[in-house]
This record gives C-alpha cells, sequence and structure tokens, in this order.
C-alpha cells in the first residue's frame, strides 16, 4: 500500500497533465465541453505547484541547519567551516525576513538601495559569485593545455574549429581576415565561425535535442507505466 | 464537437507512435530477452572507479547535476545513483553525495537507502552521506570544491545537468587526481567535461546509463524502442527535405499540396 | 634522431606548473583590461533580427523583458539588458520587466538607476516602464502567464495594481505582447521561454545568453527563435548597431569596451592550446597510454 498509492499518483498526474498539453490552448478562450475540466486544471496547476515549489526551499534549509550544528557540536573534522555557513545562514535569514535597514521597514522592498540586504547582496554575494565564475578562465587555460590533445581525427577536428570559433569571435579574426586577397574570401574566419556555429553545430545541437527527447518520452512512458520505480518515481 | 478543435493533433499522433513504439520494445525484450548493445567505455569505467577508490581507502563522490527533480536528467541521474549505491555498498566504499536542491536531497536518499538494502548492506546506509548545500549554483560548487581539496574522493561522479559549475567541479576533480565519470545531456557542458574527465556519457548514452548499470529488461527493452523511434525520424528527416526541395526545385503541384499539408498540420 | 635539446622542452613543457598558465593569463588579460581598447563591431545573422524587431515596434507598444540571470553572469548578459532597454525606451515603446531568477530584482535595481534614471530622467516608473518582479516556479510561472498575467502577478513589485498600469493595459496574457526578450544565463530562461512560452502562445521570442551557451540555442534559431544575442560579442554587436542607427543618442558601449581583454584571453587560451599540442606531439614515447596524474 505504501508504495502503491504514490505510484498511483504519480501515473494519474502524469497521464492528466500530459492531456492537458494535448488538448488545451490557453491562448485562446476557455475550453468548453468535456475538456472544461482539462482547462481547469491548466489554469491551476501551475499555481499549485509554485505554492509547493516554496514549501521544498524550508526542507533544505532545515537539512542545511541540521547537519552543519551536528558538526558544530560534535567538534567533527573542519567543524571551523561549518560554524561560519551557520552564522552567515542565520544572519541573512533574519537580515532578508526582517528587511532591515530599509526606509519602510516590513512594508518596503528587500531589494531597497538602503536595505541591509542590498549591502550583503552587493558587498558579499556578488564579488563572491563573480569571483568564482572568473576562475573558469583560469580552469579553461589549464584544461585546454593538459587535455585538448591531436589524439585522432575527430579530435583534430574539434581542435580546429575550436581555433576558428575562439578567433572568430573577436575583432581579431576579423582584422586577420581582411587581410586575406578577395578571391580568399570564403576563408574569412568571421565567416567560417558562422558557418560552424549555424550548420555543423546546429545540425549537432539537433540530433542531440531530438534524441534527447526521446529519452525523456521513454522515461516518461516507464515512469507512468510503473516499470521504473527508482528514477525518481515512488520508491 | 467544437472543443476538440484545439487539440494539438500533431503532437498526439507523435506521442502515441513513440509510445507505441517504446511499448512495443519492452514486450519484444520481455518475450525474446534484450537486443544485443554496443559497449559504452564510460560504464565500465564506473566499477572500475569505485573499486580504485575502495582500493585506496578514500571516499567516492556523486554530483547529481545542479538541476531539480522537476529536470529529466536528475531523474536520470537518480537511476545511476542507485547503481553505484548498489556498486558502493557491496565493496563497502563511503559515498559522499553533495546537493543543492531539497528534493534531490530527499530522493536521493531514498535510492540510496533502497541500494544499500538490495545490496544487503542496509546497516551501512547514513542518511548524511546525502546533504544539502545551497541552491546557488557557485555557492554549492564552493562547497563541492571544498569537500574534493579536503576529503581527496578516489572516483568522482558527475552525472545530471551542468551548468557553467561543471568545469570548476571536475578541475578540482582532476587536480586531487580523482577518476571522473561524467553524464549529462547538457551539450553546451560536454566540452569542458570532455577535457577534464576521464570518461564522458554524452546525451542519449546518459539516458540509457541505468538500463545499462541495472541490466532491468523493461529499460533495455525501451531503448531498443527509443532506436526504433530515431530511425522513424531519421525517415521522415529524410524524405521530407527530399520532398520540400523536389517541392521547390520542380514545381509539381501535387507535391506542393503534399508539402504545404504536412506543414499545416505540423504547425498544429 | 630526435634532438635532445627540443625533447626536453617537451618535456618541460609537458610538466609546466598550471600557476604558470594563471599568470600569463592574468597579466596579459590585466593589461588589455587597463588599456580597454575600442573595436568596431557590426551585427550578425543572429543579432540583426533581434535589433530589427525591436527598431520595428511601435511607440506605446509594451515588451515583455525577462531579466533571467544574476551577478555571476551579468559581465556578459548585462550589457545586453542595457542596450536592449535603451533601444525600446529610443523607440517610444514600454518595457514590462519581470524575473525567473530570485537574484534578477537586483538586477533589475542596477538597471533602474544605470541606464532607466540617467539615460532617461523623464521617464517614469509605472507609467513608462513597469517591473512586476521575481516569481518562482520558472516554467510553471510562464505557463499561467499565458493564461492569464493577473494568475501570477496582482500588480507591480512596487504595489500598484495591475490595472491601474498603463503598460498591461491591453496585455491579459503573453499571447497580447508584439515581443518576448529573454536575457538568460540558465535555467528557468529563454529556452523555458521558448518552450513553455513561444512555442504554444505564437509570441514572438528573441534573447539573449551567455557565449558558452549560445550553440546550444542556435538549434532554435531561426523559426521558434527569432533572433539571439550570444555572449559579450553579441551585446557588443547589438552596441554598435544602436549607435550606427541612433547616433545622436550618445550610449557608451559597454560591451565593445571588454571586447578587447575577451580578445586576450581568447588568443592566450589559443597560444596554451598550441603550446599543449607542441609538448604532446614531441614528448618521447608518446604512443603509449598516458600516466594518471
Amino acid at each position: 500500500m505504501k508504495r502503491l498509492i504514490p505510484r498511483v499518483i504519480t501515473t494519474a498526474v502524469g497521464v492528466v497533465l500530459i492531456v492537458t498539453a494535448l488538448v488545451v490552448r490557453p491562448e485562446a478562450e476557455a475550453t468548453g465541453g468535456p475538456l472544461a475540466v482539462f482547462d481547469f486544471i491548466d489554469r491551476n496547476f501551475s499555481v499549485w505547484f509554485n505554492i509547493l515549489a516554496v514549501f521544498a526551499f524550508i526542507l533544505g534549509g532545515a537539512n542545511l541547519l541540521r547537519v552543519h550544528l551536528l558538526k558544530v557540536v560534535r567538534r567533527q573534522t573542519d567543524w571551523a567551516f561549518s560554524l561560519v555557513t551557520l552564522v552567515s545562514f542565520v544572519a541573512v535569514l533574519v537580515v532578508g525576513l526582517a528587511k532591515l535597514g530599509g526606509p519602510a521597514g516590513l512594508e518596503g522592498s528587500v531589494t531597497h538601495p538602503e536595505a541591509w540586504l542590498t549591502t550583503v547582496f552587493d558587498g558579499l554575494y556578488e564579488p563572491l559569485m563573480s569571483t568564482l565564475f572568473a576562475l573558469l578562465a583560469f580552469f579553461v587555460a589549464s584544461a585546454a593545455y593538459r587535455a585538448f590533445r591531436l589524439r585522432s581525427v575527430e579530435s583534430s577536428v574539434l581542435l580546429v574549429a575550436a581555433f576558428v570559433v575562439l578567433l572568430g569571435r573577436t575583432p581579431l579574426g576579423t582584422w586577420l581576415s581582411n587581410l586575406l586577397p578577395p578571391g580568399l574570401a570564403f576563408l574569412r574566419i568571421d565567416t567560417l565561425s558562422m558557418w560552424i556555429l549555424a550548420v555543423p553545430n546546429v545540425a549537432g545541437q539537433r540530433a542531440v535535442l531530438i534524441g534527447i527527447a526521446v529519452g525523456v518520452i521513454a522515461l516518461t512512458v516507464r515512469l507512468l507505466a510503473g516499470r521504473d520505480q527508482r528514477s525518481g518515481g515512488p520508491a | 464537437m467544437a472543443w476538440l478543435a484545439g487539440v494539438h493533433w500533431d503532437l498526439v499522433v507523435v506521442l502515441l507512435l513513440a509510445t507505441a513504439a517504446l511499448l512495443w520494445g519492452m514486450r519484444r525484450a520481455r518475450r525474446h530477452g534484450p537486443a544485443p548493445r554496443r559497449r559504452i567505455a564510460g560504464l565500465e569505467a564506473m566499477s572500475e572507479a569505485v573499486g580504485r577508490a575502495t582500493e585506496m581507502g578514500r571516499p567516492v563522490m556523486y554530483v547529481a547535476g545542479t538541476q531539480d527533480l522537476d529536470d529529466v536528467q536528475t531523474v536520470a541521474s537518480l537511476g545511476i545513483l542507485g547503481a553505484v549505491g548498489e556498486m558502493t555498498a557491496r565493496h563497502g566504499c563511503e559515498l559522499i553525495m553533495p546537493t543543492d536542491r531539497s528534493l534531490v536531497l530527499t530522493a536521493g536518499r531514498e535510492v540510496l537507502r533502497e541500494s544499500y538494502a538490495s545490496a544487503g548492506r542496509s546497516d551501512d546506509f547514513v542518511p548524511d552521506m546525502v546533504s544539502y548545500v545551497s541552491d546557488d549554483q557557485f555557492g554549492f560548487a564552493a562547497r563541492v570544491d571544498g569537500v574534493i581539496a579536503r576529503r581527496r574522493p578516489a572516483a568522482i561522479f558527475l552525472q545530471g545537468a551542468f551548468y557553467a559549475e561543471s568545469l570548476l567541479l571536475a578541475e578540482a576533480g582532476a587536480q586531487v587526481g580523482a577518476m571522473q565519470v561524467a553524464g549529462t545531456a547538457m551539450s553546451h557542458q560536454l566540452p569542458f567535461l570532455v577535457a577534464a574527465c576521464d570518461h564522458v556519457l554524452i546525451g542519449e548514452e546518459f539516458f540509457a546509463a541505468e538500463a545499462y548499470l541495472t541490466g532491468d529488461v523493461d529499460r533495455l527493452g525501451s531503448l531498443r524502442g527509443q532506436d526504433l523511434v530515431k530511425d522513424v525520424t531519421i525517415g521522415v528527416l529524410l524524405i521530407g527535405a527530399l520532398m520540400v526541395t523536389v517541392a521547390d526545385v520542380s514545381g509539381w503541384a501535387q507535391l506542393a499540396w503534399v508539402r504545404d499539408a504536412l506543414l499545416a498540420f505540423l504547425e498544429g | 634522431m630526435s634532438d635532445p635539446s627540443r625533447t626536453g622542452l617537451a618535456e618541460r613543457l609537458g610538466r609546466l606548473d598550471r600557476r604558470w598558465l594563471y599568470l600569463v593569463l592574468l597579466v596579459a588579460v590585466g593589461v588589455s583590461v587597463v588599456l580597454r581598447p575600442l573595436f568596431p563591431d557590426q551585427p550578425s545573422v543572429f543579432v540583426r533580427p533581434v535589433f530589427e524587431r525591436i527598431e520595428r515596434l511601435e511607440p506605446g507598444q509594451s515588451v515583455l523583458v525577462s531579466l533571467d540571470y544574476s551577478p555571476v553572469s551579468a559581465p556578459e548578459i548585462e550589457p545586453m539588458a542595457f542596450a536592449i532597454t535603451r533601444h525600446v525606451l529610443l523607440r517610444g515603446a514600454h518595457p514590462v520587466f519581470v524575473t525567473l531568477f530570485p537574484e534578477g530584482p537586483a538586477m533589475y535595481e542596477r538597471l533602474r538607476v544605470e541606464v532607466l534614471e540617467r539615460d532617461f530622467p523623464e521617464l517614469v516608473a509605472g507609467r513608462d516602464w513597469t517591473m512586476l518582479g521575481y516569481k518562482a516556479g520558472g516554467r510553471m510561472v510562464i505557463n499561467a502567464m499565458r493564461q492569464e498575467m493577473a494568475a501570477m502577478f496582482a500588480g507591480d513589485a512596487e504595489g500598484r495594481r495591475l490595472g491601474d498600469l498603463p503598460g498591461l493595459r491591453g496585455y491579459r496574457r503573453l499571447g497580447d505582447f508584439p515581443l518576448v526578450v529573454s536575457l538568460s544565463s540558465g535555467t528557468p530562461g529563454l529556452k523555458e521561454w521558448i518552450l513553455y512560452g513561444g512555442d504554444p502562445s505564437g509570441v514572438p521570442v528573441v534573447g539573449g545568453c551567455t557565449g558558452i551557451g549560445t550553440p546550444e540555442y542556435l538549434a532554435y534559431f531561426p523559426s521558434q527563435l527569432q533572433g539571439i544575442l550570444g555572449g559579450l560579442k553579441g551585446a557588443s554587436e547589438y552596441e554598435a548597431a544602436l549607435a550606427d542607427r541612433h547616433p545622436g543618442a550618445g550610449f557608451p558601449r559597454r560591451a565593445g569596451r571588454v571586447m578587447g581583454p575577451q580578445t586576450v584571453a581568447h588568443v592566450v587560451i589559443l597560444l596554451f592550446l598550441v603550446l599543449g599540442n607542441v609538448a604532446y606531439l614531441r614528448r618521447p614515447g608518446r604512443r603509449q597510454p598516458e600516466e594518471r596524474p
């Protein structure tokens, strides 16, 4: 029974939502006749989902608090990092919920320029996130140096394509292309770069998209048919 | 019957045909056994990676992407997690799974609980092997990189939907010498994962991974069904392209009529 | 016979500490950031449709602009948001902002201070532009907006009721807008606007995304996605087009100014690619499998 009920709910909701997507046109006026029930579902399920999604945040926050509190209390390895996490978590939560610093207090906007949360956002969050993102440039450089090798014909093709696209997406590519005589205009790096993006890339992307879409349908059919309990289906 | 005018008949037809092909594949596999399948090096490397971690006495890390449970890649990843969980349970190897979504935390725990139970090692299952970090993309990446640097896992599985954090995670793994097997359908992250990981499951391989790893007849059967759907799609694409080209070049009125009718149908 | 000095160099290159790479990149990009050269640019086939669609807007028409990015991707996406907002307002149209990212309201604040209030001081919030605010739920929010804007938003972010907003008069649902612009750095974003907004409702969708995301979104171009600004380069092309068509406006070319550092970074990475391959091709016994680090 513990397994059956969630499975029935999954299948029923899944089938109803798929049918809704197939029969309702939200851009038209409300669907009448026997499809009115699907119209109702289409209008309301999105809102219900949003309400449920908000509660999921609490679940994560509670786990975070529990895991790190235990670590601090038990003085486990690296407990100091957990303490920093806990203090930051509680401090930002209080600053945000109480809308501290904003001129209108609880009535005002949490993103008001004078709100403390804006200071936290601009002074801490943004520089930290930007720093981490900027690290990518260094990691790309070292990964390119270490791993992007002429091992086979395929990797050589990839390497040449990478060269053309990297150069073609910069003013240097245009400048170098301008040095070519008119007869060799088809070799312009900026034109070749656009061609790689618009033709071979799009062909590959669409093939991957179609493959993924078929994979998604297969997973959905297995889930709805109750043949796939472990993949996120009711365990 | 005016209400029928709103039905997306094109989608209905495509969905029914695809579902029929998938059910056919599953039924066929049940009756005649699964069809032969090609080798996927990345999948074979998974058990090797867990074995290596066990020998070295270092943990295995599993990251189920950075998207929520409503992303089908996360769902597929949980399937792979089940298989990896069984391997770590059998080998008695520690598994760490940081998550960035509350729902993935809950689902991940349930999947692992079942894996450890089916491996006969229920006592080894500890709920805290799955932990929540942060919904924030780089907050999550920073924490996971920290764990990688401190715990030095010998095997890292990056399976699921990733964005810019993919290279941050994969490079951190490469720097501690972990054997890394990635899998994703995010085509824009593939170049990074290919450069930084030992093996990568690309797109469909990623979705097929669970079927390969578990050897489940239904899942393997649905792979056969998927192949059939793709074969038909390729055929339709070729015929469509040829028909449109011939209709445009030759000016045959009948062919142009068929082309226009099909396009009108597909545009719903 | 292999030249020992060459083999030695290849070996040294192969063992090169990655921190040297980091240092070279840091210095090269740092110098170009200080110099900030400005290069001429022109819109590509992907950017031109976005520009032309906005150029064809009629005064008073409302455009939905979704700010689906965070500070992390702001260096790439924000110049697009600035340029497109300026363009929409120059045409006399009314931008209706919305965001599916929790960090979106903060991104809007910067747009408000640096563009709306600085470049268009005569315009008024609520009357000449609207900010509906952030809603959690991603694709579900788009789905609900397709049905009815009021199902998701009772009013704007500053508490004005939906019925009192001139920019939303006659715009009951998503399909009523002449254009949706999604400036997106991930999920939920451009893909969701195409699949759950544009495709079912027929509203034209254009957008901007990070450079890395561009190849994926091109799969939807040109029918489902009518135009796209790909990364800094796309933003720079758009700014150049805006400066070309509206020379009197004199807006700063923020993306154009950072194309120099980006060019330098690309060239340095290309150099590393070459060096890495020289080391690989010249190392002794390269036919044997590589060892794990």
